[in-house]
């Protein structure tokens, strides 16, 4: 059923055709326009301060690949937990589910200098503030997937006895493994936005640490070089989601981008 | 025929009934809650029969097919199967039933699917006596060799064989169908109908069809019970004169375009009161 791995090279090859000729064009502009390095530097300089910055970007990043995980990790459990009651205790569910929604519309970028305060400087702040931003697409996809299931499957199994726990345990939770990766996927996203925000907030450590401070020098060089290494990491992180993914929910539908079968 | 079914038992019965759905916990009013679907149903179905609900869509007949299993309860009236309560006979395995979608779990394959009903019912068979009933009864819908297949490996028409394999292992005394070969294309369904003539001949289960194909109940069937809608109720049984075994030549019988005719005549009746009967006496005129 898996296309051969061959002709996944070749679909990569559009992308990285127009990704070449992309920085191609920046490079001759800055060039042609002669753009000061502190404004935008050339695809170049950014490559060079990579290099002649490779030792501590990687501290930066290992700190803020820490708190990316822990966070993601952590806002994955709250969120499918979080589904879980929502679908097993109907009463609680329907207490629990408007002040969930509720308390996304407090902009919650803005909670990054109160768990400064009560947290410190260091982890527990970060992943707290990852959690209160990544939790929710896991707990909106998890309830999908749980509530989806046919209701004519359901009551068959209830016709022969099946308990609550049954219907939860083989069926609901199985059924909703698919959608709670597609969740996840969202929350990897989000908890390398919320790692970079709090390290902006305030730290002594990490990549978004790194941006900041290399702005107030006028290192715009460095600036771009973090944001690359800050994209690389958050990618990587996706893509292993994507494995997990296949290795958990081989029956699942691939994920098709394109629409292309 | 009529004399000879009147002396084997009823196994399924039902008196006077009236059906409804409760509706939705939190908006019973809103989803249709306290009002009835079907009222003053009679209708009795003998052991080893294969008979067919038939009828215009909104009639019940799903309805009526649900009640047998146990997934509606009666709000008036009485119903019973094999002697006790449509529920209990489900909790029982005596009711094995067949939905129109399939309604397979797509992560189990089409071996764990037929066995999955059976080992919620009765966990204590063990998985290894599961699916060895669960792998004899794909056999006998044809499948033998497609155990290992997942839901997305399998056609349509394959995929309800095993909702089918999934009922029958459950060993149960009767068999419901609700629109089972409904999705399915024109071939297939004929297909579906021998597999399932052959399935009725080789285990002697009784056959309850929810169908809106008067070919197909004609086909199957020896009995047919033609509901109409507004109010929805049985209207007429129509016993269909054509021996056992049936096979496609059945549909060159004389006797099998009688009994088509004739169940046409009453749906188009039940259809619309105004110009239905007219339409009805023009083809009777016709004939």
């Amino acid at each position: 059923m898996q296309r051969p791995s061959q002709f996944r090279i070749l679909d990569a090859a559009p992308s990285l055709v127009l990704g070449l000729i992309l920085i191609a064009l920046w490079e001759a502009a800055i060039h042609v326009f002669k753009v000061e390095v502190f404004v935008v530097p050339a695809p170049s300089a950014i490559a060079l301060s990579l290099a002649q910055n490779a030792g501590l970007l990687a501290q930066a990043t290992l700190v803020t690949a820490e708190e990316v995980l822990v966070g993601f990790v952590l806002s994955t459990l709250v969120g499918a937990v979080l589904a879980l009651l929502i679908v097993r205790f109907s009463l609680l569910g329907r207490a629990l589910y408007p002040i969930i929604v509720l308390f996304q519309t407090v902009p919650k970028v803005a909670l990054a200098p109160i768990f400064i305060l009560w947290f410190g400087y260091d982890l527990s702040p970060k992943v707290v503030l990852i959690v209160v931003i990544a939790f929710f697409p896991v707990t909106l996809d998890m309830l999908a997937g749980l509530q989806s299931v046919e209701p004519g499957l359901i009551a068959l199994m209830r016709s022969v006895g099946a308990k609550e726990n049954d219907i939860l345990f083989r069926v609901r939770i199985p059924n909703a493994l698919p959608h709670l990766m597609a969740g996840m996927k969202i929350a990897i996203t989000l908890s390398v936005i919320g790692a970079i925000v709090g390290e902006f907030a305030g730290a002594s450590a990490g990549l978004g640490y790194m941006i900041q401070f290399a702005s107030t020098q006028l290192d715009t060089p460095l600036v771009f070089a973090a944001l690359i290494v800050i994209s690389v990491v958050g990618v990587v992180f996706y893509y292993l989601i994507e494995l997990l993914e296949r290795a958990i929910t081989p029956w699942a539908p691939k994920f098709d981008p394109a629409h292309q079968h | 025929m009529v004399a000879e079914q009147q002396a084997t038992e009823i196994l399924i019965s039902a008196e006077d009934l009236a059906l409804g759905y409760p509706g939705s916990a939190a908006f019973p009013k809103a989803t249709g809650g306290g009002t009835n679907v079907i009222e003053h149903v009679t209708l009795k179905v003998p052991r080893g029969a294969i008979v067919s609900l038939i009828g215009p869509s909104g009639c019940g007949k799903s309805t009526l097919l649900k009640a047998i299993a146990g997934l509606v309860a009666p709000t008036a009236g009485t119903m019973t199967v094999g002697g006790t309560t449509p529920a209990e006979a489900a909790r029982r395995r005596q009711v094995g039933m067949v939905l129109q979608d399939a309604t397979l779990l797509p992560w189990k394959t089409a071996l764990d699917n037929a066995g999955f009903l059976l080992s919620l019912a009765a966990p204590e068979l063990g998985r290894t006596e599961i699916r060895a009933r669960a792998k004899e009864n794909l056999r006998l819908v044809g499948l033998e060799g497609s155990e290992d297949k997942l839901p997305r490996q399998l056609s349509g028409g394959m995929k309800q064989r095993v909702a089918i394999a999934r009922a029958l292992t459950l060993s149960p005394e009767i068999l419901l169908l609700d629109e089972p070969f409904g999705a399915l294309d024109a071939i297939t369904r004929e297909e579906m109908s021998y597999l399932l003539l052959d399935i009725w001949e080789r285990t002697g289960k009784t056959i309850v069809l929810v169908t809106h194909s008067i070919d197909e109940a004609v086909l199957l069937c020896s009995d047919v019970h033609v509901m109409g809608a507004r109010p929805a109720r049985i209207i007429d049984r129509v016993t269909v004169p054509l021996p056992y075994p049936r096979d496609p030549r059945s549909f060159d019988d004389v006797r099998f375009r009688e009994t088509e005719a004739v169940l046409r005549e009453h749906l188009l009746a039940s259809h619309g009161r105004a110009q239905a009967p007219q339409r009805a006496a023009a083809n009777r005129g016709a004939a």
